[in-house]
Parts: C-alpha cells; sequence; structure tokens
C-alpha cells in the first residue's frame, strides 16, 4: 500500500552508488596489496569477517541510536547523556571481545590452513589492535553522522547504515592490511 | 523495549553471541575464499571487485530487511501472505540488484582503467559482477524475508539481531557466489 516501486527506487540509488564508489576504493586497495596477500597467504581469510565484524558493529549502534533519536530518548544535540555513555561503554566492550576471539579464532585458523609463515600471536595481536582502533573510528562518525542527520530531518536508517558498512569496508581494509603488514 | 533505561548487559548479551558466531562462520567462507589465491594472482584486478559486491548486496539485503520490519509493524505486510507491499517491495530489490551489479561492474573497471592498474576486459568484469550479484541477491532476498518475519514474530530486537545477522549471511553467501563464478568463468573460458 505504502510502497511504491518508482519511491523506493529512488531513494536508494543514490546511496547504493556512494556505497559502491566507497567500496570500489577498498578493492583497489586490496587488490594493490598483493605483495601483502603473497607474504602472509591466510591473510584473504580474515579480510571478509574482519569488515563484516566492524560493520556489523557499528550497525548495531546506528539502528540503536537512530531508534533512541526516533523515540526521544536521545536529544539530537550533541552533548553527553546517560543513554549514549552506556551505548558507547556497551560498543566499546562488544569490540574488545569480538576483536580479540576474531584475532584469536583467525589465527588457529591460518595455522590449521597451513597458511601462516608469520608469528600467529603477533598477527593476532595485530588484528586486535587493527580492529579497536577501526571500531573507535567509525563509532565517533556513526555518532556524528546520525546526530547530524536527524537535526536536518533524514532519516539516519536509510543513510547512515549503508555509508557506514561502506566506510567500515574502507577504513577496515586499510587498517588491518596496515597492521598486519606490521608483523612481517 | 526501554530505551529509558537501557542496559549495558542487556545489549552485550543480545548483541555478543551473533556477532561471535557469524564471525567463525564468515572466518570459514574466507576459508573458501583462499581457494582462489591462485586465481588473484593470475587475474589482475579480481580482487577489486570483492568489496563492492560484499557491500552491495549488504545493503540492498539490509534495507529491505528495514522496510520489511517497519511494513510487519504496522500491518502492511502480514507474515506468510504475500501481500502487495512484499511484492513491491520484492520486484524492486531484484531490479536494484540487476542495476546495481551492472553499474559496480563497469564502474571498477573505469576505475581500474583510469587509475592504470593491470585488469582483465570489461565484458570479464561485468560477467562476474552480474553472476554473483544477481544469484547471491536472490538468495539473500529470500533469506531476508524469511529473517524479517522470524524476528518479527519471535519478538527478537530488529536493532540488535536482524541488521546484522543480514549482513553476516549477505557476506558468507556472496562469497560463495563469487568463488563459484570465479570458477566457472574460467572454465567457460570468458577470461
Amino acid at each position: 500500500m505504502r510502497y511504491s516501486f518508482k519511491h523506493i527506487i529512488k531513494e536508494s540509488i543514490p546511496v547504493l552508488i556512494i556505497s559502491i564508489l566507497i567500496t570500489i576504493c577498498a578493492g583497489i586497495i586490496l587488490n594493490s596489496s598483493e605483495h601483502l596477500l603473497t607474504a602472509i597467504p591466510g591473510i584473504i581469510i580474515m579480510v571478509p569477517a574482519f569488515i563484516n565484524m566492524s560493520g556489523s558493529l557499528m550497525s548495531v549502534l546506528a539502528s540503536r541510536l537512530s531508534s533512541a533519536l526516533h523515540m526521544g530518548t536521545i536529544h539530537p544535540k550533541l552533548h553527553r547523556t546517560k543513554t549514549l555513555d552506556r551505548n558507547i561503554i556497551a560498543m566499546v566492550i562488544i569490540s574488545l571481545v569480538s576483536f580479540l576471539f576474531l584475532g584469536l579464532v583467525g589465527g588457529v585458523l591460518m595455522s590449521l590452513f597451513g597458511l601462516a609463515n608469520a608469528n600467529i600471536l603477533l598477527i593476532a595481536f595485530m588484528i586486535f589492535i587493527a580492529g579497536i582502533i577501526t571500531s573507535l573510528l567509525l563509532m565517533s562518525f556513526t555518532i556524528i553522522m546520525s546526530y547530524y542527520l536527524f537535526k536536518k530531518g533524514d532519516d539516519p536508517d536509510n543513510w547512515v547504515i549503508p555509508i557506514l558498512t561502506s566506510g567500515s569496508d574502507l577504513i577496515g581494509i586499510i587498517l588491518l592490511l596496515t597492521f598486519v603488514s606490521l608483523a612481517i | 523495549m526501554s530505551y529509558m533505561k537501557i542496559s549495558i548487559k542487556r545489549v552485550f548479551e543480545e548483541t555478543t553471541p551473533f556477532i561471535l558466531i557469524f564471525a567463525v562462520i564468515v572466518l570459514l567462507s574466507g576459508g573458501f575464499l583462499g581457494s582462489l589465491t591462485e586465481e588473484f594472482k593470475t587475474i589482475p584486478g579480481l580482487l577489486i571487485l570483492l568489496p563492492p559486491l560484499l557491500g552491495l548486496r549488504g545493503n540492498i539485503g539490509a534495507s529491505l530487511a528495514s522496510r520489511l520490519s517497519s511494513a510487519l509493524h504496522l500491518g502492511y505486510i502480514k507474515p506468510n501472505k504475500m501481500t502487495k507491499s512484499l511484492r513491491t517491495n520484492i520486484y524492486a530489490s531484484i531490479f536494484l540488484t540487476f542495476l546495481m551489479s551492472l553499474l559496480l561492474g563497469i564502474f571498477s573497471w573505469t576505475t581500474c582503467f583510469f587509475i592504470g592498474a593491470v585488469c582483465i576486459s570489461l565484458f570479464a568484469f561485468v560477467t562476474i559482477s552480474m553472476i554473483a550479484g544477481v544469484i547471491s541477491s536472490m538468495f539473500l532476498i529470500l533469506i531476508t524475508i524469511f529473517i524479517a518475519q522470524v524476528s518479527f514474530r519471535k519478538g527478537l530486537d530488529p536493532d540488535n539481531v536482524t541488521t546484522q545477522s543480514i549482513g553476516s549471511l549477505g557476506d558468507i553467501i556472496t562469497i560463495i557466489t563469487f568463488v563459484v563464478t570465479v570458477k566457472l568463468v574460467l572454465l567457460w573460458g570468458l577470461i
């Protein structure tokens, strides 16, 4: 009833094109780091899981923030409130646990597949650090963008998550490759 | 659900298990991707397609999911019934998938061309992107409809569970389809 085909298409195209352009940059960077992928063949296994994890974490935050903004439990004026604080603390804790887990499981898998010829513990640690930095960067970005869009009168649901997940692909790939290259 | 008293413990307990379980599954599908290591070396430019393909289906799936869950709440869509709203949403998602997979192939190749990276032909790029994009989206659209309905019925918090689950399932499906597509295209001798 409420949904028109044309409306959905018209609303989706701009944001999808922006997200394709951002992720193509991520692709170019991934494609140009062949030396690293050859040096640590197992790192390609980590790429999808790593960018998926940072994207998932932040889409949880983004959808929580936009619900809270819509429901009025957070005011669209950027200052510290209890709700915002708790969302941030929850995200920091979840990020720490998740990336620690990803580093360890990823390290174990890489050695199981016999793909790691560098120090596994060091690689696991680098994945963890890269994950935390990615999370912190994206978290600030998510908060600022949600507040800004809401104040402007746009629905953050339509914009924040798509741009955020593509942004997290780009930032995630850059940081993951940078930190892992320190391990060899 | 009260946002007045958001509990850190609750967010943690609802969110973390899904993130960790999906992390393991996506890691395993990453292992599948590892089987293309040789192809990544021999087919220049192939890796460029991976992040946009992963991103594309997530975005189409996630926005479909968020429209569906709003429509379920508003009563425009009833669980297990094909209503006009649901059909419109499905058609729109399919159309977007075709259009965006085509654009993705063209844009990736153009970028490659302009930065002077070595890469395969425009035709091969568009073929891989269209086949992988369309097949993975078909699966994802079906799964999204299913998850949106299940989480609506079970009262799962869409903020904590639904969006990220669809993102992760989308990654898994996309990786598998991408690997299979590349192998097929090589088999057919298109590259």
